[in-house]
Protein backbone atom coordinates (compact mmCIF):
# COMPACT_ATOMS: atom_id res chain seq x y z
CA UNK A 1 0.00 0.00 0.00
CA UNK A 2 2.84 2.53 0.79
CA UNK A 3 4.20 1.56 -2.52
CA UNK A 4 1.08 2.45 -3.96
CA UNK A 5 0.97 5.81 -2.50
CA UNK A 6 4.47 6.80 -2.81
CA UNK A 7 3.77 6.17 -6.56
CA UNK A 8 1.04 8.90 -6.48
CA UNK A 9 2.70 11.37 -4.19
CA UNK A 10 5.80 11.13 -7.11
CA UNK A 11 3.62 11.38 -9.97
CA UNK A 12 1.78 14.79 -7.73
CA UNK A 13 5.04 16.23 -7.81
CA UNK A 14 5.90 15.84 -11.10
CA UNK A 15 2.42 16.91 -12.54
CA UNK A 16 2.98 20.13 -10.08
CA UNK A 17 6.35 20.50 -11.78
CA UNK A 18 4.92 20.36 -15.29
CA UNK A 19 1.78 22.33 -14.59
CA UNK A 20 3.35 25.14 -13.14
CA UNK A 21 5.86 25.39 -15.50
CA UNK A 22 3.29 25.30 -18.17
CA UNK A 23 1.52 28.20 -16.93
CA UNK A 24 5.19 30.21 -17.01
CA UNK A 25 5.30 29.39 -20.92
CA UNK A 26 1.72 29.99 -21.65
CA UNK A 27 2.04 33.80 -19.97
CA UNK A 28 5.65 34.81 -20.93
CA UNK A 29 5.71 33.53 -24.44
CA UNK A 30 1.89 33.29 -25.85
CA UNK A 31 0.83 36.13 -23.40
CA UNK A 32 -2.24 34.63 -21.73
CA UNK A 33 -2.75 32.64 -18.26
CA UNK A 34 -3.87 28.87 -18.07
CA UNK A 35 -6.07 30.14 -15.42
CA UNK A 36 -6.46 27.27 -13.26
CA UNK A 37 -2.70 26.76 -11.95
CA UNK A 38 -3.11 28.43 -8.76
CA UNK A 39 -6.28 26.58 -8.26
CA UNK A 40 -5.16 22.87 -9.47
CA UNK A 41 -1.55 23.66 -7.69
CA UNK A 42 -2.88 24.24 -4.28
CA UNK A 43 -4.89 20.61 -4.40
CA UNK A 44 -1.97 19.01 -5.18
CA UNK A 45 0.22 20.10 -2.67
CA UNK A 46 -3.04 19.54 -0.47
CA UNK A 47 -2.79 15.79 -1.76
CA UNK A 48 1.13 15.65 -1.20
CA UNK A 49 0.77 16.88 1.88
CA UNK A 50 -1.42 14.88 3.20
CA UNK A 51 -0.82 11.40 1.75
CA UNK A 52 3.34 11.48 2.06
CA UNK A 53 2.68 12.14 5.73
CA UNK A 54 2.17 8.17 6.34
CA UNK A 55 5.39 7.45 3.97
CA UNK A 56 7.79 9.56 5.81
CA UNK A 57 6.13 8.32 9.36
CA UNK A 58 6.87 4.78 7.64
CA UNK A 59 10.36 5.87 6.21
CA UNK A 60 11.38 7.21 9.86
CA UNK A 61 11.95 10.31 8.25
CA UNK A 62 9.68 12.45 10.55
CA UNK A 63 11.70 15.03 12.56
CA UNK A 64 12.01 14.67 16.25
CA UNK A 65 14.77 15.17 18.86
CA UNK A 66 16.56 11.88 20.04
CA UNK A 67 19.00 12.80 21.95
CA UNK A 68 17.40 12.04 25.65
CA UNK A 69 15.03 9.17 23.50
CA UNK A 70 18.22 7.41 22.44
CA UNK A 71 19.80 6.75 25.96
CA UNK A 72 16.92 5.05 27.67
CA UNK A 73 17.11 0.73 27.67
CA UNK A 74 15.69 -0.89 24.81
CA UNK A 75 12.55 -1.71 26.84
CA UNK A 76 12.04 2.01 27.95
CA UNK A 77 12.36 3.13 24.32
CA UNK A 78 9.68 0.46 23.05
CA UNK A 79 7.14 1.41 25.94
CA UNK A 80 7.77 5.12 25.41
CA UNK A 81 7.73 4.76 21.81
CA UNK A 82 4.81 2.87 22.32
CA UNK A 83 2.89 5.93 24.25
CA UNK A 84 3.48 8.49 21.56
CA UNK A 85 2.25 6.31 18.62
CA UNK A 86 -1.18 6.07 21.06
CA UNK A 87 -0.89 10.04 21.38
CA UNK A 88 -0.30 10.18 17.73
CA UNK A 89 -3.10 8.19 17.00
CA UNK A 90 -5.13 10.06 19.21
CA UNK A 91 -4.49 13.09 17.26
CA UNK A 92 -5.04 11.29 14.11
CA UNK A 93 -8.57 9.70 15.15
CA UNK A 94 -9.62 13.15 16.45
CA UNK A 95 -8.06 15.10 12.86
CA UNK A 96 -9.84 12.81 10.94
CA UNK A 97 -13.16 13.03 12.39
CA UNK A 98 -13.06 16.88 11.79
CA UNK A 99 -12.49 16.24 8.45
CA UNK A 100 -14.59 14.30 7.23
CA UNK A 101 -17.30 15.95 9.05
CA UNK A 102 -15.93 18.93 6.57
CA UNK A 103 -15.81 16.91 3.21
CA UNK A 104 -19.62 15.81 3.96
CA UNK A 105 -20.35 19.95 5.08
CA UNK A 106 -19.06 20.33 1.77
CA UNK A 107 -20.69 17.95 0.06
CA UNK A 108 -24.36 18.49 1.37
CA UNK A 109 -23.89 21.64 1.11
CA UNK A 110 -22.63 21.46 -2.62
CA UNK A 111 -19.78 23.99 -1.99
CA UNK A 112 -17.45 25.38 -5.16
CA UNK A 113 -15.05 27.19 -5.78
CA UNK A 114 -15.21 30.64 -7.25
CA UNK A 115 -13.18 29.92 -10.34
CA UNK A 116 -13.23 29.10 -13.78
CA UNK A 117 -13.42 25.12 -13.01
CA UNK A 118 -16.10 25.49 -10.45
CA UNK A 119 -14.52 22.34 -8.43
CA UNK A 120 -16.77 21.08 -6.20
CA UNK A 121 -14.93 21.69 -3.24
CA UNK A 122 -15.63 17.76 -1.30
CA UNK A 123 -13.47 16.77 -4.28
CA UNK A 124 -9.96 17.65 -3.75
CA UNK A 125 -10.94 17.95 0.07
CA UNK A 126 -11.59 13.99 0.15
CA UNK A 127 -7.62 13.72 -0.24
CA UNK A 128 -7.06 14.93 3.53
CA UNK A 129 -9.43 12.55 5.12
CA UNK A 130 -7.77 10.24 2.63
CA UNK A 131 -4.26 10.61 4.03
CA UNK A 132 -4.82 11.20 7.90
CA UNK A 133 -6.60 7.45 7.08
CA UNK A 134 -3.45 6.18 6.01
CA UNK A 135 -1.34 7.58 8.41
CA UNK A 136 -3.83 5.79 11.08
CA UNK A 137 -2.98 2.55 9.48
CA UNK A 138 0.39 2.95 9.60
CA UNK A 139 0.02 3.88 13.48
CA UNK A 140 -2.15 1.31 13.93
CA UNK A 141 0.92 -1.05 12.77
CA UNK A 142 3.50 0.57 14.78
CA UNK A 143 1.41 -0.19 17.66
CA UNK A 144 1.01 -3.71 17.13
CA UNK A 145 4.23 -3.83 16.61
CA UNK A 146 5.10 -2.33 19.64
CA UNK A 147 2.95 -5.02 21.72
CA UNK A 148 4.01 -7.54 20.01
CA UNK A 149 8.24 -6.74 21.42
CA UNK A 150 6.95 -5.77 24.46
CA UNK A 151 5.12 -9.22 25.26
CA UNK A 152 7.96 -11.14 23.54
CA UNK A 153 10.43 -9.23 25.69
CA UNK A 154 8.19 -10.44 28.68
CA UNK A 155 8.52 -13.52 27.60
CA UNK A 156 12.14 -13.88 27.05
CA UNK A 157 12.31 -12.66 30.51
CA UNK A 158 10.14 -14.75 32.12
CA UNK A 159 11.77 -17.72 30.17
CA UNK A 160 15.39 -16.34 31.28
CA UNK A 161 14.21 -16.20 35.32
CA UNK A 162 12.63 -19.48 35.09
CA UNK A 163 15.64 -21.01 33.72
CA UNK A 164 16.98 -19.45 36.54
CA UNK B 1 -4.33 32.78 33.94
CA UNK B 2 -1.69 35.59 33.27
CA UNK B 3 0.37 35.82 30.42
CA UNK B 4 3.86 34.61 31.86
CA UNK B 5 1.87 31.73 33.63
CA UNK B 6 0.50 31.09 29.85
CA UNK B 7 3.72 31.55 28.20
CA UNK B 8 5.41 29.25 30.98
CA UNK B 9 2.97 26.19 30.37
CA UNK B 10 2.95 26.56 26.82
CA UNK B 11 6.57 26.50 26.19
CA UNK B 12 7.26 23.68 29.14
CA UNK B 13 4.62 21.67 27.40
CA UNK B 14 6.05 21.84 23.91
CA UNK B 15 9.57 21.36 25.36
CA UNK B 16 8.65 18.33 27.21
CA UNK B 17 6.90 16.50 24.40
CA UNK B 18 9.62 17.87 22.11
CA UNK B 19 12.52 16.27 24.11
CA UNK B 20 11.15 13.18 25.37
CA UNK B 21 11.32 12.26 21.27
CA UNK B 22 7.65 12.36 20.38
CA UNK B 23 7.69 13.30 16.27
CA UNK B 24 8.58 17.34 16.58
CA UNK B 25 4.75 18.13 14.32
CA UNK B 26 2.66 15.28 16.37
CA UNK B 27 4.10 17.88 19.55
CA UNK B 28 3.36 20.63 18.17
CA UNK B 29 -0.37 19.30 17.27
CA UNK B 30 -1.09 18.14 20.66
CA UNK B 31 -0.32 21.08 22.37
CA UNK B 32 -2.31 22.73 19.96
CA UNK B 33 -5.09 20.74 20.71
CA UNK B 34 -4.66 20.96 24.60
CA UNK B 35 -4.81 24.58 24.07
CA UNK B 36 -8.20 24.50 22.08
CA UNK B 37 -9.84 22.20 24.30
CA UNK B 38 -8.73 24.64 27.27
CA UNK B 39 -10.41 27.00 25.83
CA UNK B 40 -13.26 26.08 23.84
CA UNK B 41 -13.96 22.15 25.32
CA UNK B 42 -14.93 20.05 22.20
CA UNK B 43 -16.40 23.09 20.17
CA UNK B 44 -12.83 24.66 19.62
CA UNK B 45 -11.63 21.73 17.33
CA UNK B 46 -14.99 22.12 14.93
CA UNK B 47 -12.77 24.71 12.74
CA UNK B 48 -9.67 22.41 12.69
CA UNK B 49 -11.75 20.63 9.22
CA UNK B 50 -11.58 24.30 7.59
CA UNK B 51 -7.84 25.57 9.33
CA UNK B 52 -6.75 22.23 7.36
CA UNK B 53 -8.11 23.21 4.39
CA UNK B 54 -6.82 27.01 4.44
CA UNK B 55 -3.88 26.62 5.72
CA UNK B 56 -2.23 23.86 2.85
CA UNK B 57 -4.60 24.97 0.01
CA UNK B 58 -1.18 26.95 -1.09
CA UNK B 59 -0.03 27.82 -4.03
CA UNK B 60 3.10 29.39 -1.95
CA UNK B 61 3.95 26.38 -0.06
CA UNK B 62 4.54 24.13 -3.64
CA UNK B 63 7.40 26.09 -3.53
CA UNK B 64 8.97 23.66 -1.00
CA UNK B 65 8.27 19.92 -2.56
CA UNK B 66 9.83 21.54 -5.93
CA UNK B 67 12.79 23.24 -4.86
CA UNK B 68 13.30 20.12 -3.06
CA UNK B 69 12.97 17.87 -6.30
CA UNK B 70 15.18 20.59 -8.17
CA UNK B 71 17.99 19.99 -5.84
CA UNK B 72 17.82 16.33 -5.21
CA UNK B 73 17.84 15.97 -9.42
CA UNK B 74 21.19 18.10 -9.23
CA UNK B 75 22.30 15.65 -6.65
CA UNK B 76 21.64 12.09 -7.65
CA UNK B 77 22.78 13.07 -11.36
CA UNK B 78 26.24 12.98 -9.73
CA UNK B 79 26.23 17.04 -10.76
CA UNK B 80 27.43 18.08 -7.07
CA UNK B 81 30.58 15.97 -7.97
CA UNK B 82 31.28 18.21 -11.01
CA UNK B 83 30.82 21.25 -8.88
CA UNK B 84 32.90 20.51 -6.43
CA UNK B 85 35.86 19.11 -8.84
CA UNK B 86 35.61 22.41 -10.92
CA UNK B 87 35.49 25.12 -7.69
CA UNK B 88 38.29 22.92 -6.43
CA UNK B 89 40.65 23.84 -9.94
CA UNK B 90 39.64 27.68 -9.22
CA UNK B 91 40.08 28.43 -5.46
CA UNK B 92 42.87 25.47 -4.95
CA UNK B 93 45.21 28.59 -5.13
CA UNK B 94 44.30 30.18 -2.16
CA UNK B 95 45.30 29.46 1.38
CA UNK B 96 43.12 26.82 2.69
CA UNK B 97 42.80 24.65 -0.81
CA UNK B 98 40.51 21.86 -0.74
CA UNK B 99 38.97 23.66 3.11
CA UNK B 100 38.27 26.78 0.61
CA UNK B 101 36.27 24.42 -1.98
CA UNK B 102 33.60 22.81 0.53
CA UNK B 103 32.70 26.92 1.49
CA UNK B 104 32.65 27.98 -2.48
CA UNK B 105 31.03 24.15 -2.94
CA UNK B 106 28.29 25.00 -0.76
CA UNK B 107 27.64 28.82 -1.34
CA UNK B 108 27.07 27.58 -4.90
CA UNK B 109 24.97 24.26 -4.15
CA UNK B 110 23.20 26.70 -1.28
CA UNK B 111 22.13 28.37 -5.03
CA UNK B 112 19.86 25.84 -6.00
CA UNK B 113 19.06 23.98 -2.49
CA UNK B 114 16.82 25.67 -0.27
CA UNK B 115 17.73 23.30 2.73
CA UNK B 116 21.32 23.47 4.86
CA UNK B 117 20.99 19.87 5.45
CA UNK B 118 20.83 18.45 1.82
CA UNK B 119 23.66 21.29 1.47
CA UNK B 120 25.48 20.03 3.83
CA UNK B 121 25.37 16.37 2.60
CA UNK B 122 25.79 16.79 -1.23
CA UNK B 123 29.00 18.65 -0.57
CA UNK B 124 30.05 16.43 2.23
CA UNK B 125 29.61 13.32 0.83
CA UNK B 126 32.01 14.60 -2.29
CA UNK B 127 34.70 16.35 -0.20
CA UNK B 128 35.35 14.18 2.84
CA UNK B 129 36.98 11.34 0.79
CA UNK B 130 39.28 13.50 -0.82
CA UNK B 131 40.53 15.80 2.55
CA UNK B 132 40.64 12.30 4.37
CA UNK B 133 42.89 10.97 1.76
CA UNK B 134 45.14 14.64 0.77
CA UNK B 135 45.16 14.26 4.85
CA UNK B 136 43.38 17.63 5.77
CA UNK B 137 42.60 18.56 9.81
CA UNK B 138 40.12 16.93 10.11
CA UNK B 139 38.01 18.74 13.21
CA UNK B 140 38.54 21.97 10.33
CA UNK B 141 37.53 19.95 7.63
CA UNK B 142 34.23 18.68 8.99
CA UNK B 143 33.81 22.24 10.64
CA UNK B 144 33.96 23.85 7.15
CA UNK B 145 31.57 21.28 5.56
CA UNK B 146 28.91 21.50 8.32
CA UNK B 147 29.10 25.30 8.69
CA UNK B 148 29.04 26.04 5.00
CA UNK B 149 25.82 23.46 4.55
CA UNK B 150 23.78 26.34 6.52
CA UNK B 151 24.51 28.72 3.56
CA UNK B 152 21.93 26.06 2.25
CA UNK B 153 18.96 28.48 4.10
CA UNK B 154 20.39 31.75 3.62
CA UNK B 155 20.96 32.17 0.00
CA UNK B 156 18.04 31.45 -1.88
CA UNK B 157 16.27 29.48 -2.51
CA UNK B 158 15.60 28.78 1.25
CA UNK B 159 12.42 26.49 2.37
CA UNK B 160 12.59 28.52 5.94
CA UNK B 161 12.31 31.78 4.49
CA UNK B 162 9.24 30.11 2.65
CA UNK B 163 7.72 28.99 5.32
CA UNK B 164 8.45 32.10 7.06
CA UNK B 165 6.70 33.70 4.42
CA UNK B 166 3.88 31.97 4.68
CA UNK B 167 3.42 32.79 8.03
CA UNK B 168 3.63 36.38 7.97
CA UNK B 169 2.30 37.02 4.55
CA UNK B 170 5.68 38.42 3.42
CA UNK B 171 6.82 38.50 -0.16
CA UNK B 172 9.15 35.38 -0.60
CA UNK B 173 10.52 36.53 -3.58
CA UNK B 174 11.91 39.60 -1.78
CA UNK B 175 12.82 37.49 1.07
CA UNK B 176 15.10 35.51 -1.13
CA UNK B 177 16.84 38.58 -2.49
CA UNK B 178 17.53 39.99 0.74
CA UNK B 179 19.29 36.74 1.59
CA UNK B 180 21.73 37.24 -1.12
CA UNK B 181 24.32 39.81 0.41
CA UNK B 182 24.47 38.81 4.03
CA UNK B 183 24.93 35.20 2.24
CA UNK B 184 27.80 36.25 0.44
CA UNK B 185 29.10 38.26 3.48
CA UNK B 186 28.88 35.43 5.42
CA UNK B 187 30.77 33.30 2.53
CA UNK B 188 33.66 35.53 2.55
CA UNK B 189 33.89 36.16 6.12
CA UNK B 190 33.94 31.87 6.26
CA UNK B 191 36.63 31.95 3.40
CA UNK B 192 38.98 34.72 5.01
CA UNK B 193 39.00 32.77 8.23
CA UNK B 194 39.83 29.34 6.66
CA UNK B 195 42.63 31.59 4.52
CA UNK B 196 43.75 32.91 7.76
CA UNK B 197 43.58 29.80 10.01
CA UNK B 198 45.81 28.08 7.34
CA UNK B 199 48.48 30.58 6.79
CA UNK B 200 48.92 30.67 10.86
CA UNK B 201 48.90 26.95 10.68
CA UNK B 202 50.26 25.09 7.55
CA UNK B 203 49.38 21.97 8.97
CA UNK B 204 45.73 21.94 8.45
CA UNK B 205 45.55 22.33 5.01
CA UNK B 206 48.55 20.86 2.63
CA UNK B 207 49.65 22.76 -0.39
CA UNK B 208 48.70 20.61 -3.39
CA UNK B 209 48.63 22.90 -6.61
CA UNK B 210 48.36 21.71 -9.55
CA UNK B 211 48.81 23.62 -12.81
CA UNK B 212 45.73 23.67 -14.76
CA UNK B 213 46.53 24.04 -18.70
CA UNK B 214 44.08 25.02 -20.87
CA UNK B 215 42.55 21.68 -21.22
CA UNK B 216 41.85 21.46 -17.70
CA UNK B 217 40.11 25.30 -17.87
CA UNK B 218 37.72 24.03 -20.40
CA UNK B 219 36.91 21.14 -18.50
CA UNK B 220 36.25 23.34 -15.02
CA UNK B 221 34.27 25.70 -17.53
CA UNK B 222 32.39 22.32 -18.12
CA UNK B 223 31.83 21.03 -14.80
CA UNK B 224 30.67 24.60 -13.38
CA UNK B 225 28.36 25.56 -16.48
CA UNK B 226 25.70 23.21 -15.47
CA UNK B 227 24.94 25.14 -12.12
CA UNK B 228 25.87 28.21 -13.18
CA UNK B 229 23.14 27.57 -16.06
CA UNK B 230 20.45 26.69 -13.37
CA UNK B 231 21.00 29.30 -11.13
CA UNK B 232 21.07 32.20 -13.62
CA UNK B 233 17.76 31.34 -15.25
CA UNK B 234 16.27 30.06 -12.02
CA UNK B 235 16.87 33.12 -9.93
CA UNK B 236 17.61 35.88 -12.70
CA UNK B 237 13.88 34.76 -14.08
CA UNK B 238 12.94 35.17 -10.27
CA UNK B 239 14.96 38.67 -9.85
CA UNK B 240 13.89 40.46 -13.03
CA UNK B 241 10.36 39.51 -11.88
CA UNK B 242 9.23 37.25 -14.59
CA UNK B 243 8.16 35.08 -12.10
CA UNK B 244 6.96 34.21 -8.98
CA UNK B 245 9.34 32.16 -6.48
CA UNK B 246 6.91 28.89 -6.54
CA UNK B 247 6.80 29.61 -10.85
CA UNK B 248 10.61 29.57 -10.18
CA UNK B 249 10.84 26.49 -8.28
CA UNK B 250 8.43 24.74 -10.82
CA UNK B 251 10.59 25.81 -14.05
CA UNK B 252 14.33 24.76 -11.75
CA UNK B 253 12.64 21.24 -11.53
CA UNK B 254 12.07 21.53 -15.63
CA UNK B 255 15.61 23.01 -16.28
CA UNK B 256 17.35 20.73 -13.91
CA UNK B 257 15.86 17.73 -15.72
CA UNK B 258 17.15 19.09 -19.24
CA UNK B 259 20.32 19.87 -17.72
CA UNK B 260 21.17 16.59 -15.64
CA UNK B 261 20.07 14.57 -18.51
CA UNK B 262 23.06 16.50 -20.50
CA UNK B 263 25.71 17.08 -18.22
CA UNK B 264 24.84 14.24 -15.97
CA UNK B 265 23.66 10.94 -15.01
CA UNK B 266 19.63 10.87 -15.14
CA UNK B 267 18.16 8.01 -15.78
CA UNK B 268 14.53 6.39 -15.17
CA UNK B 269 16.03 4.93 -11.73
CA UNK B 270 17.96 8.61 -10.41
CA UNK B 271 15.20 10.11 -11.26
CA UNK B 272 12.92 7.81 -9.46
CA UNK B 273 15.46 8.29 -6.51
CA UNK B 274 15.21 12.10 -6.40
CA UNK B 275 11.74 11.94 -6.73
CA UNK B 276 11.18 9.05 -3.66
CA UNK B 277 13.53 10.95 -1.35
CA UNK B 278 11.44 14.48 -2.51
CA UNK B 279 8.57 12.93 -1.42
CA UNK B 280 10.22 11.69 2.33
CA UNK B 281 11.41 15.02 2.43
CA UNK B 282 8.48 16.83 1.89
CA UNK B 283 5.96 14.86 4.04
CA UNK B 284 8.34 15.58 6.85
CA UNK B 285 8.50 19.73 6.21
CA UNK B 286 4.88 19.78 5.26
CA UNK B 287 4.10 18.11 8.45
CA UNK B 288 5.59 20.22 10.16
CA UNK B 289 4.05 23.33 8.70
CA UNK B 290 0.63 22.13 9.01
CA UNK B 291 1.11 21.27 12.63
CA UNK B 292 2.60 24.64 13.01
CA UNK B 293 -1.01 26.39 11.19
CA UNK B 294 -2.96 24.58 13.64
CA UNK B 295 -0.55 26.14 16.68
CA UNK B 296 -1.13 29.21 15.08
CA UNK B 297 -4.76 29.00 14.90
CA UNK B 298 -4.76 27.65 18.64
CA UNK B 299 -2.97 30.29 19.78
CA UNK B 300 -4.71 33.05 17.87
CA UNK B 301 -8.27 31.78 18.85
CA UNK B 302 -6.83 32.12 22.46
CA UNK B 303 -5.04 35.58 21.88
CA UNK B 304 -2.20 34.87 23.24
CA UNK B 305 -0.15 36.63 20.27
CA UNK B 306 -2.23 39.94 21.06
CA UNK B 307 -1.10 39.79 24.93
CA UNK B 308 2.14 38.95 24.41
CA UNK B 309 2.31 41.93 22.60
CA UNK B 310 0.95 44.16 24.38
CA UNK B 311 2.29 42.92 27.32
CA UNK B 312 6.07 42.98 25.32
CA UNK B 313 5.46 46.15 24.21
CA UNK B 314 4.07 47.70 27.44
CA UNK B 315 7.48 46.46 29.25
CA UNK B 316 9.19 49.76 27.22
CA UNK B 317 12.58 47.64 25.91
CA UNK B 318 14.35 49.24 23.23
CA UNK B 319 14.32 47.66 19.84
CA UNK B 320 17.74 46.98 20.36
CA UNK B 321 17.05 45.33 24.27
CA UNK B 322 14.50 44.00 22.79
CA UNK B 323 16.25 42.26 19.52
CA UNK B 324 18.93 40.67 22.06
CA UNK B 325 16.59 39.28 23.98
CA UNK B 326 14.85 37.62 20.76
CA UNK B 327 18.85 36.86 19.53
CA UNK B 328 18.91 34.99 23.01
CA UNK B 329 15.87 33.33 23.20
CA UNK B 330 16.55 31.81 19.83
CA UNK B 331 20.11 30.75 20.54
CA UNK B 332 18.94 28.76 23.68
CA UNK B 333 16.16 27.48 21.94
CA UNK B 334 18.60 26.47 18.57
CA UNK B 335 20.05 24.18 21.45
CA UNK B 336 17.00 22.38 22.39
CA UNK B 337 14.23 22.01 19.30
CA UNK B 338 15.14 21.49 16.02
CA UNK B 339 15.72 24.46 13.91
CA UNK B 340 11.89 24.60 11.57
CA UNK B 341 10.43 23.47 14.44
CA UNK B 342 11.86 26.57 16.29
CA UNK B 343 10.68 28.84 13.66
CA UNK B 344 7.02 27.63 13.21
CA UNK B 345 6.66 27.58 17.08
CA UNK B 346 7.69 31.21 17.80
CA UNK B 347 6.71 32.80 14.57
CA UNK B 348 3.18 33.05 15.01
CA UNK B 349 4.00 34.33 18.74
CA UNK B 350 6.25 37.27 17.81
CA UNK B 351 5.24 38.45 14.50
CA UNK B 352 2.72 40.63 15.46
CA UNK B 353 5.28 42.07 18.31
CA UNK B 354 7.94 42.59 15.44
CA UNK B 355 5.13 44.63 14.06
CA UNK B 356 4.44 46.76 17.76
CA UNK B 357 8.40 47.59 17.05
CA UNK B 358 8.18 48.91 14.08
CA UNK B 359 10.99 45.97 12.96
CA UNK B 360 10.65 45.37 8.82
CA UNK B 361 10.02 41.79 8.22
CA UNK B 362 12.30 40.29 5.65
CA UNK B 363 14.90 42.19 8.04
CA UNK B 364 13.99 40.00 10.63
CA UNK B 365 13.57 36.87 8.28
CA UNK B 366 16.95 37.30 7.36
CA UNK B 367 18.01 37.53 11.32
CA UNK B 368 15.88 34.29 11.56
CA UNK B 369 17.47 32.45 9.16
CA UNK B 370 20.81 33.61 10.61
CA UNK B 371 19.47 32.12 13.89
CA UNK B 372 18.33 28.97 12.35
CA UNK B 373 21.74 28.63 10.88
CA UNK B 374 23.56 28.83 14.53
CA UNK B 375 20.25 25.81 15.65
CA UNK B 376 21.55 23.75 12.41
CA UNK B 377 25.28 23.83 13.70
CA UNK B 378 24.43 23.80 17.92
CA UNK B 379 24.87 20.40 19.93
CA UNK B 380 23.03 18.49 20.69
CA UNK B 381 20.84 18.98 18.16
CA UNK B 382 22.44 20.43 15.24
CA UNK B 383 21.59 18.70 11.94
CA UNK B 384 24.22 18.88 10.24
CA UNK B 385 26.40 18.35 12.67
CA UNK B 386 24.60 14.79 12.35
CA UNK B 387 25.05 14.49 8.82
CA UNK B 388 28.70 14.83 8.84
CA UNK B 389 29.21 12.75 11.34
CA UNK B 390 26.87 10.02 9.47
CA UNK B 391 29.35 10.60 6.38
CA UNK B 392 32.55 10.96 7.85
CA UNK B 393 32.20 8.62 11.16
CA UNK B 394 34.42 11.51 13.03
CA UNK B 395 33.94 12.06 16.66
CA UNK B 396 31.19 14.92 17.12
CA UNK B 397 33.49 16.13 19.63
CA UNK B 398 35.68 16.91 17.08
CA UNK B 399 33.02 18.46 14.32
CA UNK B 400 31.47 20.63 16.98
CA UNK B 401 35.30 21.69 17.61
CA UNK B 402 35.69 22.30 13.93
CA UNK B 403 32.81 24.67 13.76
CA UNK B 404 32.70 26.75 16.87
CA UNK B 405 35.18 29.20 15.05
CA UNK B 406 32.30 29.56 12.65
CA UNK B 407 29.49 30.17 15.00
CA UNK B 408 31.19 33.37 16.15
CA UNK B 409 30.86 34.32 12.45
CA UNK B 410 27.68 33.77 12.10
CA UNK B 411 27.05 36.02 14.83
CA UNK B 412 29.21 38.85 12.99
CA UNK B 413 27.14 38.59 10.46
CA UNK B 414 23.97 39.12 12.52
CA UNK B 415 25.47 42.12 14.70
CA UNK B 416 26.73 43.56 11.00
CA UNK B 417 22.84 43.14 9.89
CA UNK B 418 21.54 45.06 13.17
CA UNK B 419 24.04 47.72 12.59
CA UNK B 420 23.21 48.11 8.72
CA UNK B 421 20.21 46.72 7.71
CA UNK B 422 20.72 47.81 4.39
CA UNK B 423 22.68 44.63 4.01
CA UNK B 424 19.52 42.72 4.03
CA UNK B 425 17.02 45.37 2.68
CA UNK B 426 18.89 46.85 -0.41
CA UNK B 427 19.05 43.99 -3.00
CA UNK B 428 15.33 43.54 -2.91
CA UNK B 429 14.82 46.77 -2.82
CA UNK B 430 15.91 47.07 -6.52
CA UNK B 431 14.36 44.26 -7.52
CA UNK B 432 11.04 43.90 -10.10
CA UNK B 433 7.85 42.04 -8.70
CA UNK B 434 5.47 40.04 -9.96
Amino acid sequence: MIFVQKWICELLVVTMALLITAEVISREIFGHSLQVTHEIAGYLLVAVAFLSIGISLNDKALFRVEFLFGRLPRRGQVILQLIFDLLALGFSLLLEYQLIQLVASSYSRGFKEATILATPLYLPQLVMPLGVGLMIVVLSAQILAGVGLLVKNGEVEETREESQ
Amino acid sequence: MNLLGDMLLLGGAILTLLLSGLWIPFGIALVALAYLYAFGGFSGFKALGLVSWGSMNSFTLTAIPLFLLMAELMLKSGLSDRVYRGLSRIVQRLPGGLLQTNIAGCATFAAISGSSVATTAAIGTVALPQLKERRYHRPLSTGTLAAGGTLGILIPPSIAMIIYGSFTETSIAKLFMAGVVPGLILTGLFMTYVAIRSMLQPSVAPQQRESIGSRGWLETLNDLTPFATLIVLVMGSLYLGFVTPTEAAALGCCLAVVICAVWGNLNVETFRAALANTVRVSGAILFIVYAAFLFSYAVGVAGLADRLTAGLVGLDLGKISFLLAIFVIFTILGCLVESIGMMVITVPLLYPVLLGYGIDPIWFGVALVLLIELGQITPPLGLNLFVIQGISSEKLGDIVRGTAPFYALIFTVLGLLVAIPELALWFPSQMSTR
